[in-house]
């Protein structure tokens, strides 16, 4: 039986290279991985804030000839980064370039833009400035509707460029990227407040350092700053960049190992001029005293087949009380040191209900290797039936929930510590409660404690020398909430009245302030 | 737009013009005091729009003295606009500089002039600004242009936006270069008859001194010529604005063995007439005959002359050295 061809139609891959990124951090994000992957020390992003006209992105690393950008733009998707090896050559950062379409997330972000790159030891540089627009306009795209793809030895074209070279010192090295006439959405997304029309009161985001930025969005969520505090959120958050200072968190092991190779990879990005480190602390300083754990993963390898290996290793964080932002909530997985979307409240679709404490867990997922091939090509995703990808849900879960190897996990450690906590609390607070009560009745600085019993000799209550027994039955009728203030109320009542009405009639009294608390 | 390798040739023979202390010269001698005035008058509010080259020396220099507020931990110039041609250098200025009120990538005269640059609206909309530095890298009645310049009409466009958005008082910077031989012949003959005309009232005439009649002076100090013409001009377009032009100060050095001259003027506007008033073109007469008689008696520094002795060369070194470092520290230049 005779084979015959499946096409694609050509508006189709356009579709697909204008709109491969979720968010505008996705795109620029792309081009913070390329400068990683070419070594550069530092990459700077403008965004030309507040109007957003401009962006421009200009990286140190090792830049590209003429020639190699041209291999470059015709053949996009085909990067042969891994092929020449899993590292860099002078940082010995694992590549992330697997897919290589980083130059052309820039479509996500504008259609004209210009290429200046310069390369060590060549003493020549050259501009590109490249226009998608013809191939990327809406009555383009429908011209194109329905049209097989024509290829060119396998390629479809999607844009054209014009190069020109100029001299340049050989000891230059550098890429420098600028977009303009940036797409509408793009900017309205920057520059609106959509949450004005819901009739909320956006707080606008102004300030400077990722210190100072995480000092204001950890109040609630970064979201309610509007797009720009989102746009620096999600590329803080996602690009190989050190933590802060005092972040993650404080404890050593795996994070120590984890915080050295991000400084050992001597790598640092800008935007608008501001530093970017990673924007976690944990706990956030206005929770210092709240209790928290922190659960690491050391180094975990489960071979997947012959040819590849899982590596995984990370921490989970624990603290009672919601996490801070919000956007905090949840996993992030980080493949070779980029992290891959957000933070997923799902925890990868972990799947059983949990309900507050996926509020108060956050963490962290390096995958160093083996899981290239299940992300997906905007980078933000998985492709959820990959074996690697399967895996790592499974391990991920197994630290959750606890398996046969890892004992008890950790939604069960944080049930049995929000128990011991609220015990410790209890008690705690009936101590305070004591000593309140000693001095209010008694004098001085003695303690008088409460102790419910079955039955008492006088009106329900008993007044001892430092303890006050209460009968079961007045306590029945008033809710558990209140029942340590009812007998303090009681408590006092009986001091001052004890002398002066009888017990018959004061245990009318008690009766029905019991139905009184009952009431609320 | 000049192809690709023209405009890095000329990046590359001026790649050490940052080092320039005749430049510094006039930023410390000429733009700084004035600088000085808008920053005791907003409270270091000054809001400057400048063309500021990829270094931005000037925007650092006003910076570091406190006259043009900048934030460092937010890296943040609340009050600066800047506009530049080059895509290269616009990158290097907003990685560099940080946040702006408003970065704008383009030819100044033609984002002001053409309504249709997608920039035009924003441009407009920034003014007024206390200080505005347009310092064209260019000359201001190029050969390949009409004698009434995009350049001029630029100038004359600035003045008119200041006016419209009812600025009071505030200074404009001019640089422009100046080579015999090189100009317009149009314009300089226009210029030339323009200067001439002044000559026949008796003050203008005592003002403009023993100098050469205009015919000789373009010819003997092409630079000098251009200087009161450029700035007989703003006197004009000031006047029909509604203001009133003094010449606070000029500055000439020259370049490649005098080959060609930079002419600096420091020009500051008091409105005289409010908007919606019914113009008095006598009054705008006389304020620009006042205005043009300044501008003969005024005479520039000739900032070569000025930097002679090792004092000055050392003083304005020492203002220019915190700048240099910080420069060389962001990468923007090699040390």
């Amino acid at each position: 039986m005779a084979s015959e061809p499946i096409n694609v139609a050509a508006s189709i891959i356009a579709d697909v290279s204008a709109g491969i990124y979720r968010t505008p951090a996705g795109a620029l994000k792309e081009l913070i991985s390329n400068a990683f992957d070419a070594d550069a020390t530092s990459v700077r992003v403008t965004t030309g804030w507040p109007q957003f006209k401009t962006f421009t992105c200009t990286d140190d690393g090792s830049g590209m000839t003429e020639e190699e950008f041209r291999g470059v733009m015709g053949h996009i998707g085909g990067s042969d980064k891994r092929d020449r090896g899993q590292l860099s050559p002078k940082y010995h950062r694992p590549l992330i370039g697997r897919i290589g379409i980083g130059l052309f997330s820039i479509a996500q972000v504008c259609r004209q833009f210009t290429v200046i790159s310069s390369k060590r030891g060549v003493s020549k540089k050259f501009k590109a400035a490249i226009d998608l627009e013809p191939f990327m306009l809406a009555e383009a795209r429908r011209a194109h509707l329905g049209q097989r793809v024509s290829t060119e030895q396998g390629k479809v074209r999607i844009g054209t460029f014009e190069i020109e070279e100029a001299d340049e010192e050989p000891d230059k090295q550098y890429t420098r990227i600028i977009m303009e006439a940036i797409d509408p959405g793009f900017r309205q997304r920057l520059t609106d407040f959509p949450q004005k029309r819901a009739g909320f009161t956006p707080k606008r985001f102004t300030e400077g350092s990722i210190a100072e930025f995480l000092r204001i969005v950890e109040r609630n969520t970064v979201s309610e700053h509007g797009a720009y505090a989102q746009l620096i959120w999600e590329l803080a958050a996602t690009s190989p960049v050190e933590y802060l200072p005092q972040g993650p968190a404080k404890a050593q092991g795996v994070l120590r190992a984890l915080r050295e190779r991000l400084r050992a990879y001597n790598f640092k990005a800008y935007l608008d001029g501001v530093e970017l480190r990673k924007p976690i602390r944990l706990p956030r300083p206005a929770d210092k005293s709240i209790e928290n754990r922190f659960y690491p993963i050391e180094e975990l390898t489960k071979v997947i087949s012959p040819n590849r290996r899982l590596q995984v290793q990370g921490y989970l964080y624990w603290q009672k009380g919601r996490i801070l932002p919000r956007e905090l909530q949840g996993i992030l997985v980080r493949v070779r040191n980029v992290a891959i979307g957000q933070y997923d409240p799902t925890y990868l679709g972990y799947p059983h209900h949990e309900g507050w404490k996926f509020s108060q867990l956050t963490g962290e997922l390096y995958a160093d290797d083996g899981l290239d091939q299940a992300v997906n090509i905007d980078r933000a995703s998985f492709r959820e039936s990959d074996e690697a990808f399967i895996e790592l849900q499974s391990l991920l879960f197994e630290k959750l929930k606890g398996g046969a190897d890892e004992g008890a996990g950790v939604f069960s450690n944080i049930k049995s510590e929000t128990t011991k906590i609220r015990k410790s609390d209890a008690r705690r607070v009936a101590r305070k409660q004591a000593q309140v009560l000693g001095t209010l009745v008694l004098g001085g600085k003695r303690k008088l404690e409460v102790h419910p019993v079955q039955q008492t000799r006088g009106p329900g209550i008993d007044l001892g020398r430092d303890t006050v027994e209460i009968e079961a039955d007045l306590l029945s009728n008033v809710p558990r909430k209140f029942q340590q203030l009812f007998s303090s109320v009681c408590t006092v009542l009986e001091k001052q009245l004890m002398n002066s009405l009888e017990s018959k009639k004061r245990r009318q009294l008690y009766e029905r302030l019991a139905l009184l608390f009952k009431s609320f | 737009m000049p192809p690709f390798r023209e405009t890095q040739r000329q990046r590359r023979r001026g790649r050490g013009d940052f080092r320039d202390l005749k430049k510094h010269f006039v930023r410390v001698n000429g733009w700084l005091p004035i600088l000085r005035v808008h920053a005791r008058r907003t409270g270091s509010q000054v809001k400057y729009l400048t063309l500021c080259a990829k270094e931005a020396i000037d925007v650092r220099y006003f910076a570091n003295e406190g006259l043009i507020p900048r934030n460092r931990e937010a890296n943040e110039y609340p009050t600066l606009t800047f506009v530049e041609s080059d895509e290269e250098d616009y990158a290097i200025i907003a990685e560099t500089l940080g946040r702006v009120r408003l970065a704008i990538r383009g030819r100044i005269e033609t984002v002001l002039l053409d309504r249709t640059h997608a920039s035009h609206g924003e441009l407009v909309e920034s003014f007024p600004h206390d200080v505005i530095n347009l310092d064209f890298c260019g000359d201001v009645v190029p050969p390949n242009d009409h004698p009434y310049s995009t350049t001029l009409r630029c100038i004359d466009k600035t003045i008119q936006l200041e006016a419209e958005s009812q600025a009071d008082t505030w200074h404009l910077f001019v640089t422009f270069r100046a080579q015999g031989g090189r100009g317009n012949p149009e314009a300089v003959a226009e210029l030339t008859q323009v200067i001439s005309d002044n000559l026949s009232d008796d003050t203008c005439r005592a003002a403009y001194g023993g100098r050469p009649l205009p015919a000789q002076l373009q010819v003997d100090t092409f630079h000098e010529f251009l200087r009161l013409g450029v700035a007989k001009f703003i006197a004009h377009r000031a006047s029909h604005w509604g203001y009133a032009v003094v010449i606070e100060s000029s500055w000439v050095y020259g370049r490649r063995d005098a080959t060609y001259h930079i002419v600096k003027l420091v020009m500051g506007f008091t409105r005289f007439q409010r908007q919606g008033q019914l113009p008095n073109p006598g009054q705008q007469h006389g304020t620009y005959q006042d205005g043009v008689r300044a501008i003969f008696r005024s005479n520039a520094t000739d900032v070569d002359q000025r930097l002679e002795t090792a004092a000055s060369r050392a003083q304005v070194q020492r203002a220019l050295a915190p700048i240099l470092a910080e420069l060389n520290r962001l990468g923007v230049v090699d040390a």
